[in-house]
């Protein structure tokens, strides 16, 4: 007998044991000290063995082991309070208030030894997320190569082997405060609540609840409730059914989901509603939404009605969407791209059975009742979504409506729009082909009036060639890589004319959309080659008539404008091509009053340029008032009134006066010159009576002198001004208290028509009629120092010598 | 007999509502509400709307339009047809278009509820501006706001205003902004037009001083004197502010000197007359004149000659006025000749915004008596002296009567062995005062009030010797001047005259009230007469009545229909009728 191995085996057991109770020893003691030391045990394990940006904080851990009463298992229980979480890369921090976990741990159950009783995961404090820094190679870090079909068998999966686990019976996780600071600096706050329960039954479905809110109830309220048959997996019964509610103060929606899993294929089925408050209008949309996922193909198809639009098409119906994508196997986006197809059918409002028939009428035009509107292309997600792609298509999308072509007019819309990206930037390259065009303006007037659309007079009678046209590229402007806006242009023609009227304008817009589409620019620039319209055949004697209501007069309280969601903003240059383009019609003046124009508003700045009018004569009343220049400064003063300079003059018998008129419109500057010399009191006399004042009867220099002193106290504007110089006056009164003044005109045939700023009040005033050039009618007003005053009505000749 | 004159001023007071209520009904009219084509295609189913030319022709079209203005679409009519209501008060207007047809309901009109003015406290009262609440919101009456509150401020010395108007149609509120700037002292009077003239002297058509506080009342008057006066053809005064300063710059025309007049006209004493008048306006540079006059009618035929010299140097104010009258008086009492030869010291000026007239000197009478008391034939010098005076605010609107007062004493006498055997001495005294009652603007209610008082002091006491006493010394009372309940110059104690009265008369006129300006009146007056000077008789003379003014472009008529009675009769008053007397005057105040 060899005693020596014998020996060998004892050390070696004592060793064991040893080095076994030495170990047991040494874990006891390590679980005793982190027990007792969890902070410092953390440390460690932190410093040791998690990564170095992560760091995790408490304020008290709770460990908690009661025995089950009459079971052969333990409960515990542990508590984790105040607890913060930061990690740098990806950035974020969260303080969580608690996170308790009950554990129950049976060692004779053969099915559950170790169950969640409940989790709970609360937190008042915030938690925030990062934008995280942006890295190349980030993708390299593990690339998902399955397909949609094969994440979402693997998410199945899990859920299969969670119907067996079935570990869990109640969890609750509830966040308060989620910032996400990389989506808006300004974005509220989120709050999650997720709460999951099991009941005991293996069988029982997976109740579960989401909700997410934000805080400050600017975006919309999602919440979802649902429930898991995981019994009705593979089945033809529906094993998820949810419905997600949203609500917001611009969008509401509900989504009523059923997704089953039939042979391999997923199936989602929806009847979808949603609601959408936009510039007062209330959009309702119902959508069939039937979404198919196999292994070889993924469809999602729409078909949606839209309610509650604006005019003038109110609704949309049988709008049908079809998005179709190839999968193969362990590839996350074939080649091949997803098509896309979309058909609008737009019912044309205006065309209704009543202006069908008479357009049918007139001009055997035939309308389609019903406008095809098309939305095909493809989006290639390979190009999209994979790490490097160097100038590649990513979309393509072509948007085309039905032509509309007759007699009357040619209609046609169409856009492009493709998407590239190169590397990590997106490029989009639209592209418009629309244009209308129309040889019959009056025709279309007739349509736009049964419609309701105001073409004012006296452009209601004109009648010719109008083109629009919106062609070629939409540039794109790129500011750090990002869209900044995009551009576009619209050229229009137009050649109309009428028996006296013409015009024939050429206009060029360029049309700027912000990409964020909260402001939209337009820069337009017109060309007057020929504009000649027909003022009405108004008589200046009757005053002009006011055709809007006095600014005085407020209809509705001043509210504070809300923030427009889109800011437009309006550049225009407006310029005739020669000196008089502008040719207005009156029957005052012969031929015309021919106007020169150049007005621009640029970079949102006020307007600027003039406004000339070029010589012309005003016959009125058998006198010729000739126009040598008028130029009004379309800069506008601080008084929001316009500079003027006009220079004007009346051939009178013997005398040639002029009348320089500066200041501004508001607030004329009124010279008088003549040739030969007269001083001013002197050429009024002449205006008004055609001789000086030597040569004046009383009343007649009276009513001269009342017009200075209305001059001079500058109650009588331009127009009135105008009135003196070219109407022969019978009387005039002014009141200096009031500076009210009331003017009677002969108008010949023994008519005597009456201007003024007051004309029914200062009746009063006027004590003098005159008979004839000599002859007046008094009313003479004398003292008296018996009787008072005594007034006596005297027919009466006067002459000074 | 008290009683009996209560009834009657009941009677007639209920009478004058009758006829009030009657005239309103009949101006007011009956409302048809009928359809109105304003054109073809456009009818008005509501309202009441009056186009102009130019208007209708925005509305509906012209004719004299070869085609652009031929026709107005619908569309654009109902647009500035909106506007047009607007303008006139009809806020909320509707309109529908049915069978190519506009139908237009003007709807109500909006009427003003509130008026505010901010920033001028104890400057403008709101609730004193009569005719705005009640009354429709459209630019005309904003208008009447603004220049009320610009005449109300510049009244006050608050020269250059700025008013902003602003109107609220949900709440139906005015509210006139209002920064009165500061009030301004007259700091240069700049005269324009005087070439050759003495300024100094035509200071005295002049109602402002330098260092005066501005009023725009006194400028109007300015220009109203200096147009009277016949020296310009036209005047007028523009004001300049400076912050608390204002340059007023009288700008005139001189006209030339001589102005020859020939009038033929009526008047309600008068009718017909015919009038030559010649005035030399500027015999120097003072602006001396004379006047020439030659008045003809079926009771007065007169030859006036009066002047004005500006002869002293050192008080160029003051004028010696030479004067001759020649006339011939055909009245019921009397006929009578009269020569009057005379020369006078005067001056006019204003003060403590009051105009004063003053003048004296002596006249050489010679009057012949052809038909009733008085003396046949007699020659006397008499001294005469007078000062009137006339508040700004009755100057310048006493077309209105709306506001001011006016007062005045004369003297006249004559003393034996100055020309004269008799003594005589005759006092007269007025007051005038108009009360704005309430201070409304316009006036709601104008209450006016007339005292006259006059006393002939003679050495011929008794009514007997009277006849020696010329016919310019009695006095007559009756008519539409004084006691409007008896009949012009009735009340002349049997053709002697009376040698001292005292008269009250009231007024109080309703303005603004009537369509057409018609102002109605109640009136009430109370007179005393006397067979001395120093003593009233014991009959109490009254006339209560009714009457209606209208302030018409020519002139003012009035109409007036009082009772007269007289208490503690005597037997002197026995043969005085105490009836219904009836007025119709033109230029007449009271």
């Amino acid at each position: 007998m060899n005693i020596q191995p014998i020996k060998i085996f004892k050390k070696f057991l004592i060793f064991l044991l040893a080095f076994f109770g030495i170990s047991i020893s040494l874990v006891a003691t390590l679980f005793i000290w982190i027990y007792l030391n969890p902070h410092s045990a953390w440390k460690i394990a932190e410093h040791y063995f998690l990564p170095k940006d992560l760091k995790v904080t408490w304020q008290s851990l709770d460990f908690n082991i009661e025995k089950e009463k009459g079971q052969w298992g333990w409960q515990s229980q542990l508590k984790v309070h105040d607890l913060l979480i930061t990690k740098k890369d990806p950035q974020f921090s969260a303080a969580i208030d608690l996170i308790s976990i009950k554990i129950l741990a049976d060692l004779v159950s053969k099915v559950e030894r170790l169950k969640i009783q409940d989790l709970q995961i609360i937190s008042e404090s915030p938690i925030t997320f990062w934008e995280a820094e942006k890295s190349v190679n980030e993708n390299n870090k593990a690339a998902d190569k399955r397909n949609l079909y094969q994440i979402a068998q693997n998410l199945l999966q899990y859920l299969l082997t969670a119907r067996k686990i079935d570990f869990i019976k109640k969890t609750e996780i509830n966040l308060s405060q989620i910032k996400f600071f990389a989506v808006d600096p300004v974005a509220a706050p989120l709050k999650l609540q997720i709460s999951i329960k099991k009941e005991d039954p293996i069988s029982s479905p997976i109740l579960f609840s989401v909700g997410i809110n934000d805080l400050n109830s600017y975006l919309v309220k999602v919440k979802m409730n649902g429930e898991f048959k995981l019994q009705t997996y593979g089945t033809e019964k529906a094993f998820l059914s949810a419905k997600i509610l949203g609500t917001g103060p611009a969008i509401s929606f509900i989504i009523p989901l059923e997704v089953t899993f039939v042979q391999g294929n997923l199936e989602i089925n929806s009847d979808a509603e949603f609601k959408v408050k936009f510039d007062k209008k209330n959009l309702v949309a119902f959508s069939k939404i039937r979404g198919f996922l196999t292994p070889s193909q993924a469809d999602l198809q729409t078909l949606t009605s839209v309610s509650g639009l604006p005019e003038p098409i109110k609704k949309l119906k049988q709008i049908k969407a079809n998005f179709s994508l190839a999968l193969k196997p362990d590839k996350s986006w074939s080649s091949s791209p997803m098509k896309v197809d979309v058909s609008v059918p737009v019912e044309i409002p205006f065309i209704n059975k009543k202006y069908s028939r008479m357009l049918n009428k007139s001009c055997a035009c035939e309308f389609p009742k019903i406008l095809r509107t098309k939305i095909n292309g493809s989006v290639e997600f390979d190009n999209l979504l994979q790490p490097e792609a160097q100038k590649k298509t990513v979309a393509e999308l072509e948007l085309s409506i039905e032509k509309i072509e007759n007699k009357l007019f040619y209609l046609g819309l169409g856009a492009k729009f493709s998407m590239l990206r190169d590397s990590t930037q997106f490029y989009y390259s639209p592209r418009l082909n629309s244009e209308f065009k129309t040889s019959h303006f009056q025709s279309i007037l007739k349509l736009l009036a049964k419609s309701g659309i105001l073409i004012p007079a006296p452009i209601n009678v004109l009648d010719g060639f109008i083109s629009m046209k919106a062609n070629g590229p939409v540039d794109t402007r790129y500011e750090n890589g990002k869209i900044s806006a995009t551009n576009t242009n619209v050229q229009v023609e137009v050649d109309l004319s009428s028996k006296h009227q013409k015009a024939k304008l050429f206009s060029t817009a360029r049309i700027q959309i912000a990409s964020n589409f909260k402001r939209i620019d337009i820069a337009s620039k017109s060309f007057i080659e020929n504009l000649m319209i027909e003022l009405p055949p108004l008589d200046p004697i009757y005053g002009m008539p006011k055709i809007v209501r006095d600014s005085r007069i407020q209809m509705k309280p001043v509210l504070k404008k809300q923030p427009s969601m889109v800011k437009f903003y309006f550049d225009f240059e407006v310029e005739t091509t020669k000196p008089g383009a502008i040719k207005l019609l009156s029957n005052l003046v012969g031929p015309y009053i021919p106007i020169s124009v150049k007005i621009e508003k640029p970079n949102s700045q006020s307007i600027m340029g003039f406004v000339k009018f070029e010589p012309f004569k005003i016959e009125y009343l058998r006198r010729d008032l000739f126009v040598d220049s008028v130029k009004i400064n379309l800069s506008e003063t601080a008084n929001n009134d316009f500079p003027i300079e006009s220079e004007l003059h009346v051939n009178q018998t013997a005398y040639k006066i002029f009348i320089h008129i500066g200041g501004t419109i508001g607030e004329p500057k009124i010279q008088l010159s003549s040739d030969p010399y007269l001083d001013r009191e002197d050429i009024i006399s002449v205006l008004l009576y055609d001789r000086p004042r030597s040569q004046l009867v009383g009343g007649d220099a009276e009513t001269a002198g009342n017009v200075q002193a209305a001059i001079a106290d500058k109650a009588i504007g331009l127009f009135g001004l105008w009135a003196f110089a070219n109407t022969p006056i019978q009387s005039f009164s002014y009141n200096p208290i009031t500076k009210v003044y009331t003017a009677s005109f002969q108008l010949g045939n023994g008519v005597t028509a009456g201007v003024g700023t007051a004309t029914d009040r200062e009746a009063s005033l006027a004590l003098r009629k005159r008979i004839s050039k000599r002859w007046i009618l008094a009313a003479s007003w004398v003292p008296n120092e018996e009787q008072g005053q005594t007034e006596t009505i005297v027919l009466q000749w006067e002459k000074r010598f | 007999m008290r009683c009996s004159n209560i009834r009657l001023f009941l009677e007639a007071s209920i009478s004058s509502f009758r006829i009030f209520a009657f005239a309103f009904i009949f101006f007011s009219g009956p409302k048809i509400l009928a359809d109105v084509n304003i054109c073809p295609h456009v009818i008005l189913r509501e309202g009441k709307l009056n186009l102009n030319s130019n208007e209708k022709i925005l509305v509906c079209g012209s004719n004299k339009s070869d085609l652009a203005w031929r026709d107005v679409p619908l569309s654009q009519a109902q647009y500035v047809l909106r506007s047009f209501l607007q303008n006139r008060g009809y806020l909320s207007p509707r309109f529908e278009i049915e069978n190519e047809t506009l139908n237009v309901y003007s709807g109500d009109l909006t009427l003003i509820q509130i008026l505010e003015a901010n920033h001028v406290d104890k400057l403008l009262y709101p609730e004193k501006k009569r005719k705005v609440i009640g009354y429709s919101l459209e630019p005309k009456r904003l208008d009447e706001i603004e220049q009320w509150a610009d005449l109300t401020l510049r009244r006050k010395g608050y020269a250059c205003p700025v008013i902003d108007i602003n109107a609220q149609a949900w709440d139906r509120k005015v509210i006139v902004n209002v920064n009165p700037g500061l009030q301004g002292t007259i700091a240069i009077i700049e005269r324009v037009g005087y070439e050759g003239l003495d300024q100094e002297a035509l200071v005295r058509f002049e109602a402002f001083h330098q260092g005066e506080i501005y009023n725009v009342v006194d400028t109007k008057i300015t220009a109203q004197r200096l147009l009277s006066d016949g020296i310009f053809q036209n005047a007028y005064v523009t004001t300049n502010c400076r912050e608390d300063k204002v340059e007023l710059r009288i700008t005139v025309d001189k006209g030339k000197a001589r102005l020859f007049r020939f009038g033929i006209g009526a008047s309600t004493e008068e009718f017909p007359f015919s009038d030559i008048w010649f005035k030399n306006t500027l015999l120097d540079n003072r602006a001396s004149n004379y006047t020439a006059s030659l008045h003809l009618s079926p009771i007065l035929q007169r030859f006036n000659l009066t002047s004005e010299f500006y002869i002293f140097d050192k008080s160029p104010l003051y004028y010696l006025g030479p004067r001759l009258e020649v006339e011939r008086h055909v009245e019921n009492a009397y006929n009578l000749e009269k020569t009057q030869i005379g020369i006078d010291l005067g001056r006019l000026w204003d003060q403590m915004n009051v105009r004063w007239d003053g003048r004296v000197g002596p006249t050489l009478n010679k009057e012949r008596t052809l038909r009733g008391e008085g003396p046949g034939d007699t020659s006397y010098l008499t001294w005469v002296a007078s000062l009137n005076t006339m508040s700004h605010a009755y100057e310048a609107f006493a077309r209105d009567q709306y506001e001011g007062w006016t007062a005045g004493f004369k003297y006249s006498g004559q003393r034996i062995g100055v020309g004269s055997n008799l003594n005589i001495d005759r006092y007269d005294l007025n007051f005038k005062y108009l009360w704005n009652v309430g201070n409304y603007s316009p006036p709601a209610i104008i209450y006016a009030a007339k005292v006259g008082a006059t006393a002939v002091s003679s050495n011929l006491i008794s009514s007997a010797d009277r006849n020696a006493l010329p016919v310019s010394y009695r006095i007559y009372y009756g008519g539409d001047e004084n006691l409007r309940g008896f009949t012009r110059q009735s009340l002349n104690n049997g053709g002697f005259g009376y040698l001292s009265a005292f008269y009250l008369g009231n007024e109080l006129r309703l303005i603004e009230q009537l369509p057409y300006r018609l102002e109605p009146f109640l009136l009430g007056d109370v007179g005393k007469l006397g067979q001395t000077s120093t003593t009233l008789d014991k009959p109490i003379f009254t006339s209560l009545g009714l009457g209606m003014r209208w302030p018409s472009p020519f002139g003012t008529f009035r109409v007036s229909a009082a009772h007269g009675k007289i208490y503690d009769e005597t037997s002197t008053t026995a043969s005085y009728e105490q009836d219904w007397v009836y007025f119709l005057s033109f230029g007449q105040e009271f």
